[in-house]
This record gives structure tokens, sequence and C-alpha cells, in this order.
């Protein structure tokens, strides 16, 4: 079910796994960091990963992100989708 | 399908490697379920499951079990978890949670940009005497294969940092399937301590308060041994989960 609408701002969120705060914090782990690129012979740089709400449908509303994230970069808004 | 994604990673510049693609898979395979989209999800975590089983699926292992590998694997290094780095956004220095078998851990030797944290090579008898702690700590030990049948790394899990056992009990995505055993328990042994319970990362038992004795869920044990090593009863004991006829097909 689908009861908020979790959006990352990228542009903020410029370091997500030197950060990591969002993904640390949340009761219910909803969060996931992934490489946006792939490359060969080598890791994907921290800067390239992005934050995404995977496992929304487990998010409670809260509100822990939207206010510890110290780049303001989460928003959590109730889901009009049923 | 496969090919379709891989044209269009492509064009997006980036180098087409099949456990992305698995993960955007299961992404919209976790999407389609949370708006009710039941074929659609069916659909998507079908064909998940199928490129598992085909690349890189996981295994619970009790710790003799994993011992036994580490006796006849070589080299063994132990690595950073990806799991954890990601879902719980573990830096690379605190995150050695994994280990790595094979051949392939001197590429990441000598490459050390080629896999994140380096490798930190292990005799036999250090990775024993680490697993045994690990076990203690109380996380669970899994095999994982890249390109079947080849064992690559060996894990140890816990729930919701490991998206594989996350995948699996929240949203009924397979990539890490069953253990070989399963825990009964002996009634007539258990005084009820609930020593066990903290140790189940499936949330497989609980006390019945009334009755002041464990109670095991066969159907959520996964099998990886964690609660009878706690027991100090000798309540608990693995069997052979093919030994019992409505479990045998259970993974
Ligand atoms: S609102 Fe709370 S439950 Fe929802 S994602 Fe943020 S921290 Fe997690
Ligand atoms: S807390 Fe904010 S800045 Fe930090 S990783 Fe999460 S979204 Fe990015
Ligand atoms: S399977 Fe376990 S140890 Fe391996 S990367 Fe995931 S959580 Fe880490
Ligand atoms: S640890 Fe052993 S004795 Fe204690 S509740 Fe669990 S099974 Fe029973
Ligand atoms: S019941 Fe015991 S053996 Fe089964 S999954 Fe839980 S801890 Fe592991």
């Amino acid at each position: 079910m689908v009861r908020f609408e979790i959006s990352i701002d990228h542009s903020r969120c410029s370091d997500p796994l030197g950060c990591g705060i969002c993904l640390k914090i949340c009761p219910t782990a909803v969060f996931v960091a992934r490489p946006s690129q792939m490359f060969k012979f080598r890791e994907t740089p921290g800067a390239l990963y992005r934050i995404k709400p995977l496992y929304a449908s487990m998010c409670t509303g809260c509100m822990e992100c939207a206010v510890k994230c110290p780049a303001g970069a989460v928003r959590v808004e109730r889901s009009n989708v049923r | 399908m496969f090919r379709l994604r891989k044209e269009e990673m492509k064009k997006e510049g980036v180098v087409p490697d099949i456990q992305t693609m698995a993960e955007d898979i299961i992404e919209q395979a976790i999407r389609a379920r949370d708006l009710g989209d039941t074929k659609k999800y069916m659909e998507l975590k079908t064909q998940a499951e199928k490129m598992a089983q085909n690349v890189h699926f996981g295994q619970v292992v009790t710790l003799e079990q994993v011992k036994k590998i580490m006796d006849i694997a070589y080299p063994i290094a132990r690595l950073s978890c990806v799991c954890r780095r990601r879902s719980r956004g573990f830096k690379d220095d605190e995150n050695f949670f994994c280990m790595g078998i094979g051949v392939g851990m001197y590429k990441w030797e000598r490459w050390p940009e080629s896999y994140r944290g380096g490798v930190h090579f292990m005799t036999p008898e250090e990775a024993k005497a680490w697993l045994e702690q690990v076990n203690e700590a109380g996380l669970v030990h899994t095999f994982w294969v890249f390109g079947t049948p080849y064992i690559g790394g060996i894990c140890n899990c816990e729930y919701p940092a490991c998206i594989g056992i996350r995948n699996r009990l929240d949203y009924g995505i397979s990539m890490l399937v069953k253990g070989e055993y399963v825990a009964l328990l002996d009634r007539d042994m258990c005084t009820g301590c609930g020593l066990c319970v903290e140790r189940c990362q499936f949330r497989a038992i609980n006390i019945e308060r009334t009755m002041l004795k464990a109670q095991i869920n066969p159907f959520r044990c996964f099998g990886c041994g964690l609660c009878e090593k706690k027991c100090k009863h000798n309540a608990i004991k693995l069997v052979e989960r093919e030994s019992l006829a409505g479990l045998a097909q259970e993974w």
C-alpha cells in the first residue's frame, strides 16, 4: 500500500554514502542507496549513489528523515494513490 | 526484456550489468505490489527469482557448514558488506561483515578501486575463529553464488540490513533460500527461558506465556541454527528439512 510519497531532492543530497543519516535513522529502513551508474573495473564513487525510498510501503510517517536530513532533501507527503 | 533493458542502458552510457538488472526488476516488483497490481508483481517476482537462480542467489547455512567451506575454499578474504552500505549507510572501514572466496580476491587486492574497502586476507583458522564470533553476535551465515554454481561470497546477515532477508520477509521475493535444516523443539527440555527468541532474525520463535514453552514456526524457520547455539537446556535440535514431508518443498 502506498500511504506516503517520499521524494529525495538529489541536487541537495550530494554525498549519500558520506552522510547516510536517513539510511541509519529510519525505524523501518525505508531507504536504500543505489549506484546511479556502474563502471567497468572500478567502483561507483559515493557521490554517484542515489537515495531511494525503496521500501516506502513500510513508512509510518514519523518524519524523522525529513527533520534530520541536514540538507533538507527529503520530503514525505500523504499519498493520493490507494 | 533483458535485451531491451541492455539497449536502454547502453543509451544511458552505463555498463549493463546483470546484477543491476535484477535489482531494477525487484524494484519494479515492489512498486507493483505497493500499488496492488498483483499480476504484475507476480510476473516480475518470478522473473527476478529466475534470474537469481541462474546467476546470483543465496542460501542460509549453519556455523558448522560455513566452517567446512573455510576448509576447502582458497583464498579467503574479509570484504565490506554491500547490503549494509546500501541499506544502513555503513562506511567501508566499519563494514567488514562479508567474506569473499576464490581467485577473484587477488584481482580486488591488485586493484583496490574495483572493490570498496579492498580485501583483508585470512587463514582458514582465522576465518573460522571470526565466524564463531560473528555467530555469537547473532548474525546469520549465508553463502551466495556468483554465476551459479560458483560460491563467491560468505555473508553474515541480519534483518533489515540484509537486502536478501528484507526482500524475502517483507516482499516475498526469494533471492535467499532457506537452509538444509529446520529447528525443532523438545518441549520436555524447554524451560521457556526465552534466550532463543532474540537470536532469530526470521521471527520464527515466540514464547507461549501460559505454557512457558518456546514455539518455533517451522514454516518461518530458515534453519540458521542461531537459536540452538544459545539454548542452555538442549531443547532445540536441527533436523534435515527433507526429513519432514511437510517441509521438504519449503525452500
Ligand atoms: S517518515 Fe519515518 S518511517 Fe517514513 S521514511 Fe521517514 S523516517 Fe522512515
Ligand atoms: S539524510 Fe539527506 S543528505 Fe543525508 S543521505 Fe539522506 S537524503 Fe542525503
Ligand atoms: S548478504 Fe549479508 S553480508 Fe552479504 S552483502 Fe548482504 S547483508 Fe551483507
Ligand atoms: S532457549 Fe531453550 S529452553 Fe530457553 S526458551 Fe528457548 S528453547 Fe526453551
Ligand atoms: S528458529 Fe532458530 S534455526 Fe530457525 S531461523 Fe530462527 S534462529 Fe534460525
